[in-house]
């Protein structure tokens, strides 16, 4: 049981080093992401079909609702259900918070979460 | 053994009924700092280099507490200090926040001392996130007080709108006025755009708008919009001393307009323009920054930015903000050129 622990942190902390520091990506299928997602993102999500369009003012509209999060700075974008989110948050548990929440929402198939942390103090 | 399994129901629900939490948090800013031709009391120009905490901002120290009351309430407290790494000292004689409140379904109400709301109302409408170089430059820090005896009320939002009140009462006796200030905000947003209108005044101890950076009424309005990868902000104030003294400072108009790119997931790249014109020939300024903050972590990164103060005939505004008789303004009619860099660290 313990080994089966220690083993799983050790992957754990491996991925982590892995990715990239900033980009943090949510998958519930553990699919992998498109190379040129991670790589080039900014012109990855340029390229959006009007479903991407949808999905991403659809995850806006939404995250705009969510109790407790201050998404003034959080942008959004997407394509093929797969969702990006970049700016910043107050707090660190608001990044989670919302990559979480973007990641159950309908249409989305995985999260990357490029938000940083910038408190108003 | 079903009397077990009750038992631990029980102490389930309450564990979810009672969560509560204290978090020590904070940021230390460090970094280095130019000037160029600051006055000297001689006539004399000359630069400036310093070691700086807070270019990006404050570095500052803090204690976060929420308790879960039930049925949707929370109770919560806030203790926050600002501090400087450069020597280690308390900016002000400690907590420029300190307040307790509560949360719930009729919104947030706190009371103790506070921002004032122009101050937390501005911040996500300031390309350069309320840095040294930025928002405050133009006026002096009249745009991000803190108050002291405040009471505010945020309420929750309703089809996309919501509004904010702050009051701040005098404690003195006989006289209601005396250094009272208020305040009124309301926002809107929708999808990726977003605008705010703040109006605030701050009244001097005699209850008088005598100082147009320090006692003044302000009326704020801003929008932005965050798009992928890109970001604008837009913003106009209007301030007003109609008691400040005939020759010097009594009203102005205030604004400034920023795009902020996100080039990748580490570097976001930030140009604005600031401008101030006081009105009746007391001369306006301008200032022009570049910046680029580089993540290394979602914790800590690296900034730099460079700001050019363009002074008018009778301006005398330093690139940093700076009070009217510091040492670090230029000569008035000159200009000056701000540069910073260093390390951010969230904790």
């Amino acid at each position: 049981m313990r080994k089966t622990i220690v083993a799983l942190l050790l992957a754990a902390s491996l991925q982590t080093m892995v990715t990239a520091p900033v980009a943090q990506a949510q998958s519930a299928s553990g699919a992998a992401l498109p190379d040129d997602a991670v790589a080039h993102p900014n012109r990855y999500f340029r390229k959006q079909s009007p479903e991407d369009k949808q999905l991403t003012r659809s995850v806006r509209r939404q995250i705009a609702k969510l109790k407790g999060v201050d998404v003034s700075d959080v942008s959004v974008s997407s394509r093929n259900g797969l969702v990006r989110l970049t700016g910043t948050v107050q707090r660190a548990d608001e990044s989670q918070q919302l990559g979480q929440a973007v990641q159950g929402m309908t249409g989305v198939n995985a999260v990357i979460n490029s938000l940083t942390i910038r408190t108003r103090m | 053994m079903k009397k077990f399994a009750g038992l631990g129901l029980l102490i389930v629900s309450s564990a979810a009924f009672s969560q509560s939490s204290v978090t020590l948090y904070g940021r230390l800013d460090a970094g280095v700092q130019y000037l160029s031709n600051v006055a000297g009391a001689d006539g004399r120009r000359s630069a400036l280099w310093s070691a700086d905490s807070g270019d990006d901002g404050a570095s500052a120290f803090g204690v976060y507490g929420t308790e879960d009351i039930g049925g949707g309430y929370k109770v919560n407290f806030k203790l926050l200090d600002y501090l400087l790494v450069t020597n280690g000292l308390s900016a002000t004689p400690f907590w420029n926040n300190a307040w307790v409140g509560m949360s719930g379904p009729f919104g947030s109400f706190r009371m103790g001392r506070d921002d004032s709301i122009l101050k937390d109302g501005n911040f996500d409408y300031d390309p350069f996130s309320q840095q040294h170089a930025g928002l405050a430059s133009l006026v002096r820090g009249a745009n991000w007080p803190n108050f002291s005896n405040t009471f505010s009320y945020y309420t929750p939002t309703f089809g996309g709108f919501d509004a904010g009140f702050q009051y701040s009462l005098s404690g003195v006796p006989g006289q209601f006025n005396s250094a009272r200030a208020d305040g009124v905000q309301l926002s809107y947003r929708l999808g990726a755009f977003s605008a705010r209108t703040v109006y605030q005044e701050v009244r001097d101890p005699n209850g008088k708008y005598s100082d147009l950076y320090t006692a003044q009424k302000q009326l704020f309005a801003a929008a932005a919009f965050v798009g992928g990868a890109f970001k604008v902000q837009v913003s106009y104030t209007y301030m007003a001393a109609p008691d400040a003294p005939l020759g010097g400072p009594r009203y102005a108009d205030f604004g400034w307009l920023g795009l902020t790119h996100t080039a990748s997931p580490f570097l976001r790249v930030t140009a604005a323009a600031y401008h101030i014109h006081q009105r009746d020939g007391q001369g306006s300024a301008t200032l022009l920054d570049l910046g680029q903050t580089y993540n290394l972590s979602k914790r800590t990164s690296l900034y730099a930015t460079v700001g050019y103060l363009i002074n008018g005939k009778n301006t005398n505004f330093s690139a940093v903000e700076q009070p009217e008789t510091s040492a670090w303004n230029p000569a008035p009619g000159h200009n000056q050129l701000g540069f910073y860099a260093g390390v951010m660290h969230y904790f």
